[in-house]
Order: structure tokens, then sequence, then C-alpha cells
């Protein structure tokens, strides 16, 4: 069945452009490329409805909260664990390369510098989008499956106010603050082989990293890039979800099509801001 | 079919409901294809039809959940096909719907499921709020349910909450998506005389699709059975009488109400 209306005008039953079954590569290729730019075009106009619907009253404060909790404080062990043992493996990484120029004694700059401008943001980005971004994807997903959105629009309740909005912005909220914890384990890791085990001095791993990171040009820089991709996952996630087939594979293929498009959505985008801003 | 409309005004009064020349397809499968039917005014009309006919996708028409590819829905003689989003939220505040799953959210309780639509669209005192919640559960048998969230409970009982969540704002107009489905006899009987009462006190306009064959008879002042290439409107005993094939097959197909209840 075609995708229900939003909170406003009926949807059309006209069919989506139709995936070209036989005809020449070509054919194929332009087809795909039509499709997809379709559907990109739809993301905008539904980044545009979930932007309206955030200033939008009432502000469901409480339900953010919730949200913040489901896809923040949930996502922490997975978080915090993955950033100690990459960490740790920077330390041995770098180590292993800094003792070759008689360098050990940086070794706290290049994990800081490695984790704060580029690895911090990017891996949580990658880790919060398969564990948070998968399951509002599904969540929602159930409920166009369930009909449980259009049982609120028949009430009048437009659906990306109620159900949408609180969870992309609890995952913009939550990616700058998983993706500080991130970068503090990984140091704290990074610390822990190069001083307890290589034996590095440990204030000369703390003064290499407090002299060679700046607040502005690293820190903040960081700290932005995590909310560009909080923003980016959570309107994957909601939209893939929201436009989900009313059927378990649907939920399925939403689910997915979630983890892909923002993984890769997230690397792209990380090499445009790099190249682009030099964060 | 074009002169289903004509033919209803004549016979059931001024019409609630009103398809015209509706046509509708999802992809390559054709749904409808230049169907008109009505649904008179303050009277309980059932929607019959065999699996796949589109009987919850005419209800879907009618809620301007699903916009037809040409033809005419009206809702208290508003066009709901053309509405922009405001004026479609003002037609659907008069509307109350009940749909196959339930529709119930997860998250939510009994009561806050209920409570909902009040919460959203209107300011009434907690007290109030409450009060009214619980008399419309009492109503569907699940006054000692309220906590309970929509996962603990029977399908049936999802079926009566979704009843009492699609009255409770006093609609002008409820739609039942196979509100019989799911239920032990004894529901049945309690959902059927629920929605009689509703229709008597309130003047309630309601259209239900179903199977449900007895129950349509027992309470439909009007039918409307979609066939594959007709639709066929008019009181309970007409359809009973009617001759034609497709009615007769139809309604031959279960038991009719006189040789099921005395």
């Amino acid at each position: 069945m075609s995708a229900s209306s939003g909170g406003g005008p009926a949807a059309s039953a006209v069919a989506p452009p139709r995936r070209a079954g036989g005809g020449t590569p070509v054919h194929q290729l332009g087809n795909n490329v039509v499709v997809f730019v379709a559907d990109l075009g739809r993301m905008a106009r539904f980044a545009v409805e979930v932007v309206r619907a955030t200033a939008r009253r009432p502000l469901r404060f409480g339900r953010l909260v919730d949200e913040v909790f489901d896809v923040g404080v949930l996502s922490l062990p997975i978080v915090l664990g993955s950033g100690l043992a990459v960490g740790m493996v920077l330390g041995l990484q770098g180590y292993d390369t800094l003792v070759r120029f008689g360098a050990e004694e940086s070794l706290g700059a290049v994990v800081g510098l490695s984790l704060i401008r580029e690895l911090g943001p990017v891996l949580t980005g990658l880790l919060v989008t398969g564990r948070a971004g998968s399951a509002v994807a599904a969540e929602i997903g159930s409920m166009v499956a369930s009909e449980q959105l259009d049982g609120l629009r028949m009430m009048s309740i437009d659906p990306v106010h109620l159900v949408v909005k609180s969870k992309a912005l609890a995952l913009l909220l939550a990616m700058p603050l998983l993706s500080a914890l991130f970068i503090c384990t990984a140091l704290f890791g990074g610390y822990l082989v190069g001083v307890g085990v290589l034996g590095v001095d440990g204030g000369g791993y703390l003064s290499s990293l407090e002299s060679a990171v700046g607040f502005r040009e690293d820190v903040a820089g960081s700290l932005t890039k995590a909310l560009v991709f909080g923003a980016l996952v959570g309107l994957v996630a909601t939209y893939r979800g929201y436009r989900s087939r009313p059927t378990s594979e649907g939920v399925s293929a939403a689910t997915t099509a979630t983890v892909v498009m923002a993984s890769v959505a997230i690397l792209v985008l990380d090499l445009f801001i790099t190249a682009l801003w030099g964060v | 079919m074009h002169g289903v409309a004509e033919q209803g005004r004549q016979e059931g009064g001024a019409f609630h409901v009103e398809l015209e020349h509706v046509s509708l397809a999802f992809g390559a499968r054709r749904v409808f294809h230049d169907l008109s039917c009505s649904f008179p005014r303050g009277k309980v009309s059932s929607l019959l039809g065999a699996s796949g006919t589109g009987k919850s996708t005419v209800l879907r028409l009618i809620g301007g959940l699903l916009r037809p590819e040409a033809g005419v829905v009206r809702v208290d003689g508003q066009d709901v096909t053309r509405l922009e989003s405001a004026a479609l939220h003002r037609v659907r505040r008069r509307i109350g719907m009940t749909f196959q799953s339930g529709a119930l959210l997860d998250a939510l309780t009994l009561f806050e499921n209920v409570a909902l639509p009040l919460r959203e669209h209107t300011e009434l005192p907690e007290a109030e709020l409450a009060a009214r919640v619980r008399q419309r559960l009492a109503d569907v048998g699940l006054a000692d349910a309220e906590t309970l969230l929509p996962s603990q409970l029977s399908g049936g009982m999802v079926k009566r909450a979704a009843l009492a969540r699609a009255v409770v704002m006093e609609p002008a107009l409820l739609l039942c998506d196979e509100p019989f489905s799911d239920l032990d006899p004894l529901n049945v009987r309690r959902i059927e005389a629920l929605l009689v009462q509703l229709n008597e006190r309130l003047g309630l306009t309601i259209v239900i699709a179903t199977h449900h064959l007895a129950s349509a008879f027992h309470m439909s002042d009007w039918m409307v059975l979609l066939a594959d290439r007709e639709t066929v409107s008019g009181p309970p005993e007409s359809l009973s009488r009617d001759g034609r094939p497709r009615v007769a097959e139809f309604l031959g197909a279960e038991a009719r109400p006189a040789e099921v209840a005395p």
C-alpha cells in the first residue's frame, strides 16, 4: 500500500518511480540515479518537516529526555568499551612508530590529535548508527507496520511532532556528548598502554597532549563534527523508518538502509568537512 | 454504479460520506475503477465485500489517509482529497477510526492511549479527563485494565480499547475496520450494543467494514457491498432480496441473519 499521508494532505497512491527490470545497463543506471535523487528530495522535505515540528509547541521535553536516555545512556557501554579499546590500540601503534624516530614522548599528542580530530566523532557516529540509529528506524518502522502512525493521523496528531521530532533531536544532542566520552575513554586507554605498559613518562604524555591540542581548532571542531553526524544519523534513521513499507520485510529493509546509508554518509561527509574546513 | 448516490439520496436521506467516481491503484494493482457509494448521516452502515475488494481502503479514503487518482470523497460536504493539512486536521477532529490492528501506541498504557486525543486537543482538567477516559474504558468492559500496556492485552481487548479511544472525543463519524474480528461472541454483542448505543445517543454516523454478516445485518440501517466490478447499496432487507448473482453468492457464503438469529 502506498505510504500514508503526513500530518496534512493525503498521500497519493501513485507509485514511486519504478526500478527498471530490464533495459541496458545505462538505462538501469539512469533509473537508479533518478530514484536516488527523488529519495534525496523526499528526505530534504522530511527534514524541513522535522525542523518545523521542533519549533512547534508543545515542546514535549519529557519525551525528549526519555529518548536521550534510550539513544544516549543505553549506548554508553558500547561507546566506552570501544573507546578504551581504540585508545589502547592507538597507544600501541603510535608508540611503535614514534619509537623509531626517538619521539615516544609525543605519544599523547599523536593519540590525542587522532582521536579528537578524526576517530572520536567518526567512530562514535558509526557506533551510534549501529546501535541507536537502527533501533530508531526499526521502532518507527514497526509503528508504520502496525498502523500506529495512521492512528495518530486520524486523531489529528502529527506523527512527526509526537514521535519523530524527539528521536531525531535525541540523536542530535547525544552524539557530541557520546563522542566526548569516547575521546576521554580512548585517551585514558592510550595512557594505560603508553605509561602503564610501554614505560612512557606520564607527565610527558599529558604535557604533549596539552600542548598539541587547541580548544577552538580541535575540540570545538570535533564537537561540531559530532553534532553534524548526530543530525545526519537522526535524519536518516527517522526518515527510513517513517518511509518504510508496512510489512516486517519493510522494517528490516529500513533498518539495514539506515545503517548502510548513515555509515557511508558519515565517512563521505567527514571527508568534505576535513577537506573544506580542516577540522 | 453511477446511479448509486442518487438512489441513496432517495432511500437513505442526507449522506454524511459520499464517494463519487473514485479510481485508485497501488502500483500495477487497480483497486477501484469509477467507484461510487454513499453512507447516510446518523445511521449505522456496513461495508461488505470479500477479502481484497478494498473495504479498508474505502475507510482510508474517507479518513484522507489515501488520495485517489480520480474522483471525489466528500465528508460532511467537504472533498477530503483536496484539503490542505490544516483543513484536513479539522475534518479528522470530527472522525474517529479504529484499525484492524488496533493501532494503540505500544509505549503507552491503556489509560494514556485513550487519554491521548483529549490531552492533545482539549484543556480538560485532569480529574475530568480521567473520568471521561474511565467511562469510555468501562463502556467497552476494560475498566480494570487501564494500567496495562497494549502488549499485555488480548486481540479482542485491543479492539475494544481502540474503540474507546476512537469515541473519546465524541466524533460525528466513526469508521470501524473489522471491529468484530478476534472477538468472542459475548464481546461481539457488547461491541454491537455499544455501537448502536453511540448511534442512538449521539446520532453518530457509523461505517463498519466487516466480514461479520450476522452483526452487519443485526446492526445496520444501510449496507454497501463491494464486488469486483460493481457496488450494491441499500437497506439490509433490499440486499437480502437482491437477486444479482454476486450479491447472492456473497451473502450465501455465510448464514443469513434469519438463519442465525431467531
